[in-house]
């Protein structure tokens, strides 16, 4: 009967196929219609070089593109710029480019990690986001690159100042006015022409900024446009509600499952997916039956769709297939984020999914979830191979995995730990086996974890809001649970953060260090861990803390043992003296083993707000092997090492 | 003779003619601008130049106009460190912003008059900086046809050349 079907398509299959090369054939007649956008007889409005807006509510893919290229093309002319003012110095401008060249270098990484992103998801998505099903993922992309585009703006404001600063005393000092006017005049129009460029960006930014509109408000989840079943059966149209969630539905079963033979092999799969990126909103049998065999597959780890043998896609559907995946590469440090393109597809994610119960789902047979019952020879993907751990919330799984992140950083590494991921799959089981006896004694209070609780999406984004109220630089990220975390950083990208929605926060120093802590919603504090000290939330998310965070008073500090951070990245620059530590030019040694011993700290000072520690080494350091320089002792910034 | 304690001296007025004279011929040849100075005027106008040309082309804000116009450019400013004269690296060197500029004005994003704009005061200041470099030429004469110069120069555009490609490649290496 397959075989048949394979070879004979079903009148509701053809109907299919011709639904979606009708759809297809419109997708093309709109790509050359945006091939035109460039054109100017199309309209002299400025901002249609940079990027076009979008009427039907979605956000567009190139025209994002575009206004990353142009940030990007002008951070680096700036990079350029600093160099070659470092390299030459006649007009003692050099120290100023030093200065802000590692605000630009910073700049240029967020740019390009964005870039990366934007281009993986072009590679999948095809064109456009959706407005509402992608909402969270395009505030996200229109506030990074807002909070790029409004740093560098400022940074350029006040390099240019200070480089007109410097060169105009430059000019002042030399004779010849003949000579030095008119460049002193073309420095002016220089600026002026900087200006504009930074005038045009934003112009171009906001451009971006209003396509697809119903995208902006931000918070709503994939689950949240779907409040009701969509039921199959049913030929929906592409720019519909129902036809957008279709299509996502599809597309995003395709890049989770598509590497499972047995389901992409199968004639519904093959009907579905034929011309794939292309899909349409048709929820006809072919689509069914996909759907019900994932569902299938699903339910082990989703009981929620146990006995849900349907081919509607629903809430719940929607839910775990968003839910249903483990990006456990992502996460090198706690707190650090999978990428969208992880968030949306990982060759991991189907880690546990049943296969058995999928395929004969999928031909028709019992649905059921257990494996036991299959006829099918082929095993499951992962059994799973270590007990279950004891966590009920993904909360409480989050806490525990970004604690072996931190505590175990080479072992969370190496066995692709994420900071954030599913509470009970294989990854966080071999690490709960490993370290759960450890992790215990450090909960010997177990107070806190009972009385975790859990923002929504709508309270972590009046948190977000909170903290842009105060100053702060930041915006939301998200974690490959779909949910809204806030991220914080200092101006020049050198000290960040997270607070998650479960209250956990990290805060990163300058130095690589990680300190973990907890936000108090009734007090508006967060209280770390290392010496239970407590900020203010203002404080913590404007960067104001790594000072008071990481160092202790004189008279503690003396006579303590100072060791590397333990978090992996640390480093710490050993100088001969404290002034050294301002450039780290003149480092006798530098150490990146998380704690490794370094010294016994014998008195301490302050310089520019910063706690420093001279400390005595265990044996005399000589840096160069044939010098004759050999050190006793040295200093090291307080933020960068641990004292026990 | 205008010391009142000396008498007048037919010897030394001449002596002292002679000197005027020639410094006068002195003043003539080179204004009063010397060699050390040339070379300091010289290394900021060129500095000047170089890194504006480099960066206006670099920043071009539409990518499709910026993989037009600043491959080519690049390639040509690569090649400016072995010049006959110091005059042919300023003719050069203009010559890559005025192609840049011909290439921009005759692209499709000519009808967007805020990025004309920008780049019609860029072009403004790069004729600045040439106004500059004819008056250093009309101040400085025959000392701007040094070999020494010259060789400075080469050598200037060589640092700047290199610091412009590995920061480039810098930028790559963060991109990738």
């Amino acid at each position: 009967m397959e075989d048949m079907r394979r070879s004979i398509p079903s009148s509701k299959s053809i109907d299919e196929d011709k639904d979606e090369r009708v759809e297809n054939r419109e997708e093309r007649k709109r790509e050359r219609k945006e091939g035109r956008f460039s054109d100017p007889s199309v309209s002299s409005q400025d901002r249609q070089y940079g990027a076009e807006s979008s009427a039907s509510g979605r956000f567009k893919i190139s025209a994002f593109i575009k206004a990353l290229e142009g940030l990007k093309n002008q951070i680096i002319s700036k990079i350029v710029e600093c160099d070659t003012r470092i390299k030459t110095d006649q007009t003692g401008t050099g120290t100023v480019a030093q200065k802000y060249k590692q605000k630009y270098l910073s700049f240029l990484d967020r740019t390009a990690s964005l870039l990366g992103e934007i281009y993986s998801r072009k590679e999948k998505e095809g064109r456009n986001l959706e407005g509402d099903e992608d909402a969270i993922i395009i505030k996200a992309f229109r506030d990074n690159y807002n909070s790029i585009l409004t740093e560098l703006e400022e940074s350029s404001k006040s390099f240019t100042t200070d480089i007109d600063t410097k060169a105009a005393e430059y000019l002042k000092g030399l004779k010849f006015k003949e000579i030095t006017g008119p460049l002193a005049e073309a420095d002016k129009l220089f600026a002026a022409a900087s200006i504009k460029m930074d005038e045009l960006l934003k112009m171009i930014s906001q451009s971006v900024s209003s396509s697809g509109s119903s995208g902006s408000s931000g918070t709503s989840g994939n689950a949240s446009i779907l409040t009701d079943t969509i039921k199959s059966g049913v030929s929906y149209k592409k720019d519909s509600k129902e036809g957008i969630v279709v299509i996502a539905v599809k597309k995003t079963i395709y890049e989770k499952f598509g590497k499972i033979k047995a389901l992409s092999s199968s004639k519904d799969w093959i009907a579905v997916y034929k011309s794939y990126p292309n899909v349409g909103g048709t929820l006809l049998e072919n689509t069914e039956a996909v759907i019900r065999a994932i569902k299938a597959g699903l339910a082990d780890d989703y009981p929620e769709l146990k006995g849900d043998t349907t081919g509607n896609i629903t809430p719940a559907f929607v839910s775990a297939l968003g839910r249903a995946k483990v990006n456990e590469s992502a996460s090198k440090i706690p707190g650090k984020l999978i990428s969208f393109e992880d968030f949306i597809k990982s060759p991991k994610l189907t880690e546990g999914f049943n296969v058995d119960a999928a395929t004969s789902a999928m031909s028709g047979k019992s649905s059921s979830s257990s494996s036991k019952g299959s006829s099918s020879t082929k095993p499951r993907v992962e059994a799973p191979q270590y007990n279950a751990t004891p966590f009920t919330t993904d909360a409480e799984g989050n806490d525990f995995r970004a604690w072996v992140n931190q505590k175990h950083a080479d072992w969370a590494k190496s066995n692709n730990l994420s900071a954030a991921g599913p509470k009970n799959n294989n990854y966080i089981r071999k690490a709960y086996q490993e370290f759960g006896e450890e992790y215990k004694g450090t909960k010997a209070a177990p107070e806190s974890v009972k009385t975790e609780e859990s923002f929504t999406n709508k309270q972590m984004k009046d948190l977000i809001d909170k903290a842009k109220n105060a100053g702060a630089n930041c915006h939301a990220q998200l974690t490959d649970n779909g949910d809204v975390i806030l991220y914080f950083h200092s101006k020049d990208g050198m000290e960040y953060g997270h607070i998650y929605n479960n209250m956990k926060t990290y805060y990163r120093a300058e130095s690589g260090k990680i300190f973990s802590g907890k936000y108090i919603p009734d007090k508006n504090m967060v209280t770390f861990d290392e010496g239970n000290k407590s900020f203010s939330f203002d404080s913590v998310v404007k960067t104001q803390i790594t000072n008071s965070l990481s160092s202790e008073s004189a008279e503690n500090a003396q006579g303590k043992k100072a060791y590397v951070g333990s978090a992996s990245g640390t480093k710490v620059y050993v100088t001969p003296t404290y002034r050294d530590l301002d450039s780290t030019t003149n480092v006798i040694a530098k150490y990146d083993t998380a704690d490794k011993y370094i010294g016994l700290v014998t008195s301490t000072t302050k310089r520019d707000g910063k706690t420093l520690y001279k400390v005595t080494f265990p044996e005399a350091i000589r840096p160069n092997k044939n010098g004759s320089n050999v050190f006793e002792d040295g200093w090291v910034k307080a933020d960068s090492v641990n004292l026990k | 003779m205008n010391n009142p304690y000396l008498g007048y001296n037919p010897v030394f007025e001449q002596l002292a003619e002679t000197a005027r004279n020639n410094s006068n011929k002195l003043q003539e040849a080179a204004g009063d601008i010397d060699a050390k100075e040339t070379q300091e005027y010289l290394s900021l106008i060129i500095d000047t130049l170089s890194n504006n040309v480099i960066k206006f082309i670099g920043s071009l804000p539409y990518q499709d106009l910026k993989t037009q116009i600043y491959p080519g450019a690049l390639e040509k400013y690569t090649k400016l460190s072995n010049n006959a004269s110091i005059r042919d690296l300023f003719t050069n060197l203009y010559a890559i912003w005025k192609d840049a500029m011909e290439k921009i004005k005759a692209s499709k994003y000519n009808g967007s008059t805020d990025f004309l704009k920008i780049y019609a005061d860029a072009n403004a200041g790069i004729d600045k900086i040439m106004q500059s470099w004819s008056a250093l030429q009309t101040k400085a004469g025959n000392i701007l046809q040094d070999p020494a110069l010259v060789e400075f120069t080469n050598s200037k555009m060589q640092t700047l050349v290199a610091s412009v490609q590995s920061s480039l490649d810098a930028a790559k290496t963060a991109l990738s």
